[in-house]
């Protein structure tokens, strides 16, 4: 150690690294710490340039500064984020320690220059805040998709619940509008469905629109009385249409063992069960899809119940069933027509209900989607057990293997033999009396002149013939002896045609309709009304309503043609849309207000809160959400007529 | 004491050169330190008493601002700052060296550190420039970093005794980095009758 090396002995006192350099750039101190970082002891380095230690010093951009450093004596800065490693002193992990330097230039009172080189191992704070930053930006990340998440779900639902209310209002309002008018018993029936299915799917709508209720676990469920086999029907024959377009043969069974009369919430079951069915008929090209209800096992006064939807589709490769549960992700984007959150709402109501939701399936076998639930028996009404047809031989005329076996299957569970004929020649030689199924594929592989000589043939030995297809409906209504059964094959539905059928068959009449409900709101005084709405099908359901309730309309399509509308015509009452082109209900209400008192009712699909405070703000007097029905809208009217028309 | 000063054009623009001289020496070191095409220009530069300076601005410059601030004392004492929004910071950090992935919201040691380094190199040129000119001899002390308002930079502690008397010379600084251009501050703060000693002096050898 020379002279000068120990003028700045004191330096080894402390945590920083130091060393110092004379004008030469020759070291002249070295201190403790530089030497624990560097495992280059003092007696190793002093003596030697700085650049031929650490050669990076060499660059011009190092020498000029430290020679301005050494010259002037300004302190120079040499932060970690821009050099790091100017001294590059080894870590145990193959790193290098983060340098941050300090170069002070002093002159001794001797007049000798020296450049005193303090460096800061910056490492842990560097990585510790690498690491932080690491962990902001993955905070922040997720905080942002967690954001965007909620709003796209925001946006969503308000979107669907908007054009699902208007679709739905068409449908229920023309439906309901249908249903005053005399119709056979068959079509009875579909409209019938129309309408209840119209009233499940709005009740449904609202709970997906609840689906943040759900996953926050706020979501209850409603026990309540109902009839387990008329709910799987009603549920099967929504889908009929979608079968029949892709010809896949869509049946149910219920295991005979389970009453009817059960308590539980069946608008969830109905949800589950709708978005199961759904999803099986959308990824099946051909063959069935079944739904079976079982039951697994009783427990405490209540019993488990087992629904398994049963298709001859593709099949899902193991590892894409884990990810088929899971919210907004859909297998098969090119037909990913639906939201994305059915399994995942089928599989969080299927636990609320005390079960759970899964998928059985391999790859080219099929899938097997189920879902349980806890009912209560009804203590009354339980299903019949006895065979009621176990007296009557059914003969099967089909080519149709597969629907064959279903409806031998469910024949059998009410104890009916059936024998089955491929050939119409044979049938016709072997065949007993009683009830006959043909089947719509057998019937059209016959020609015209073969299928009447079958038909007179069994009319003549006074068999029942029951015509079972897709498309049979009327297609022999001429043959009053020959009934007709739509499919898809619903168990207690087809059951009850079999009791039909097999009662003696003529001289029946159709069931007189109920008179229409609201005959008496007919009475109310003519009322003139104008509608705003820009649906063409909604125009239509609200004013041939308001016409059957007695009244005259007239109607516009925008919230501007509404203004001059007003202006033009002191009307009783306005119908207003709240979502509407060129100027919305909102706004156009807003500019009525200016020269009108009339009373506007909003008509909205969106029924939020926050919508009818903006109507009311708006200065409409009063709200009605659609789907609009009969009963309400008459209600309405009848709320806000006029005094003088009251008077009349 | 008088506290007031008059400049004359010339010797407004003799300072106004000087403080661009010293931008141009920072300017390729930032270039040579950074491998980075950078630009320094201080286009305006006024100079205030700093008594003046505060009872013009008792509501502005109350935003927080990332400042680096030199002390020296020589011939002349006070103090010099470079000071930036602190989204010019950041933005000027994140150009300086792209790798540092910051944003306004991170501003930490290192970046700090950055800016030091920055600040550093501005204020050694510009004032070894100044000095240089002048003859002046120096003394630093080293870089602090902080997080003030402007108020609270002009008002610098280090100076705050004799801030009466001072007067601030500030001259808008851009930073022109990648097509991109970033505005600060610098800020130097020297006794008044000692700034009347620099004007004399340039007065001096231009005569």
């Amino acid at each position: 150690m020379n002279s000068d090396s120990k003028n700045f002995q004191w330096f080894d006192c402390l945590p920083h690294g130091y060393c110092v350099i004379d004008a030469d750039w020759h070291f002249v101190f070295w201190n403790a710490t530089l030497e624990r970082w560097s495992h280059i002891e003092r007696s190793q380095i002093l003596g030697r340039k700085l650049t031929e230690v650490f050669e990076v010093f060499k660059q011009t951009r190092y020498k000029t500064r430290i020679t301005q450093a050494l010259q002037s004596g300004a302190p120079t800065v040499f932060s970690s984020l821009i050099h790091k490693h100017l001294m590059p002193f080894p870590l145990d992990n193959d790193k290098h320690q983060i340098h941050q330097y300090y170069v002070t230039g002093i002159v001794t009172e001797a007049g000798e220059r020296f450049a005193i080189i303090t460096v800061e191992d910056v490492t842990g704070t560097t990585e510790l805040l690498h690491n932080y930053r690491n962990i902001c930006s993955q905070l922040r990340f997720e905080e942002q998709q967690a954001k965007d998440l909620a709003k796209a779900k925001e946006q969503f639902f308000a979107y669907m619940s908007h054009e699902i209310r208007t679709l739905l209002n068409g449908i229920i309002g023309s439906a309901s509008l249908l249903q005053q008018a005399d119709l056979k018993e068959n079509d009875r029936e579909f409209v019938s469905t129309i309408v209840g299915s119209g009233d499940a799917l709005l009740k449904i709508i609202h709970s997906i629109l609840d689906y943040t209720k759900l996953e926050a676990g706020a979501l209850d469920i409603h026990e309540e009385s109902f009839d387990l086999r008329l709910l799987v029907d009603e549920v099967v024959l929504l889908f009929a249409e979608n079968a029949r377009r892709k010809n896949i043969l869509l049946s149910n069974v219920v295991d005979q063992l389970i009453p009817s009369r059960l308590a539980g919430d069946s608008l969830r079951i109905r949800q589950v069960l709708s978005n199961l069915l759904s999803n099986a008929i959308k990824f099946t090209e051909k063959g069935e899809v079944q739904l079976r209800v079982s039951r697994v096992s009783d427990e405490s006064g209540s019993h488990l119940l087992r629904f398994d939807v049963v298709d001859t589709g593709p099949g899902i490769p193991e590892h894409a069933k884990v990810q088929l549960f899971q919210p907004f992700k859909q297998l098969v984007r090119d037909r990913a027509t639906g939201t994305g959150l059915g399994l995942a709402i089928s599989r969080n109501l299927a636990r609320l209900m005390g079960g759970d939701c899964g998928v059985e399936s391999s790859l080219g076998h099929g899938s097997v989607f189920w879902f349980s639930c806890r009912v209560q028996w009804e203590p009354v009404a339980n299903y019949p057990l006895r065979p009621v047809y176990d007296q009557t031989q059914v003969s099967i005329l089909t080519k149709d293997t597969l629907l064959l076996t279903r409806l031998r299957d469910i024949l059998i569970l009410r104890g009916v033999q059936s024998v089955e004929w491929a050939d119409s020649v044979e049938a016709l030689a072997n065949m007993t009396q009683g009830l006959c199924i043909i089947t719509e594929d057998f019937f059209a592989s016959l020609s015209k002149l073969a299928g009447q000589a079958l038909l007179k043939k069994l009319r003549e030995s006074r068999t029942s013939v029951l015509l079972v297809g897709m498309q049979v409906h009327n297609a022999h209504e001429s043959e009053t002896f020959v009934s007709t059964y739509q499919l898809p094959l619903r168990q207690a539905s087809f059951y009850r045609t079999l009791e039909l059928v097999t009662a003696p068959l003529f001289g029946q009449t159709t069931p007189s309709l109920p008179a229409p409900a609201h005959d008496k709101d007919v009475q109310q005084s003519s009322l003139h009304i104008l509608v705003a709405d820009d649906n063409l099908l909604n125009q239509k359901v609200i004013t041939t309503m308001l016409k059957r309730l007695g009244h005259q309309c007239d109607v516009v399509s925008t919230g501007r043609a509404a203004v001059q509308a007003c202006q033009a015509y002191d009307y009783d009452l306005v119908f207003m849309d709240c979502w509407m082109p060129d100027l919305d209900g909102i706004e156009a209400t807003s500019r009525i207000r200016g020269f009108s008192s009339v009373t506007i009712i909003a008509l909205t699909a969106n029924a939020t809160p926050d919508e009818q405070q903006r109507c009311f703000e708006a200065g409409m007097n009063d709200f009605m959400s659609k789907p609009i029905k009969m009963d309400l809208l008459s209600d309405i009217v009848a709320r806000h007529l006029p005094a003088k028309k009251v008077a009349c | 004491m008088n506290h007031t000063i008059e400049i004359t054009d010339f010797q407004m623009d003799a300072l106004r050169e000087h403080l661009n001289i010293g931008m141009g020496v920072a300017a390729g070191t930032l270039n040579q330190m950074l491998n980075t095409r950078v630009k320094l220009q201080v286009p305006e530069i006024k100079v205030v008493p700093v008594k003046t300076w505060l009872t013009d601005n008792v509501k502005g410059g109350e935003s927080p601002m990332s400042s680096v601030n030199m002390a020296f004392r020589g011939n002349v004492s006070g103090s010099s700052s470079v000071v930036f929004d602190q989204d010019s910071a950041a933005r000027l950090v994140k150009l300086l060296v792209p790798e540092s992935e910051i944003s306004t919201l991170e501003l930490n040691s290192i970046t700090e550190a950055t800016l030091s380094e920055v600040g550093n190199i501005i204020i050694n040129a510009v004032m070894g420039s100044l000095a240089n000119l002048c003859h002046f001899s120096l003394k630093f002390h080293p870089p602090f970093y902080s997080i003030v308002t402007l108020r609270d930079a002009v008002l610098n502690q280090n100076f705050a005794e004799q801030s009466e008397e001072s007067i601030v010379i500030i001259g808008d600084t851009y930073f022109n980095v990648e097509q991109e251009k970033i505005l600060g501050r610098i800020l130097i703060v020297f006794l008044i009758s000692q700034l009347k000693d620099l004007l004399n002096t340039w007065s001096e050898q231009a005569a």
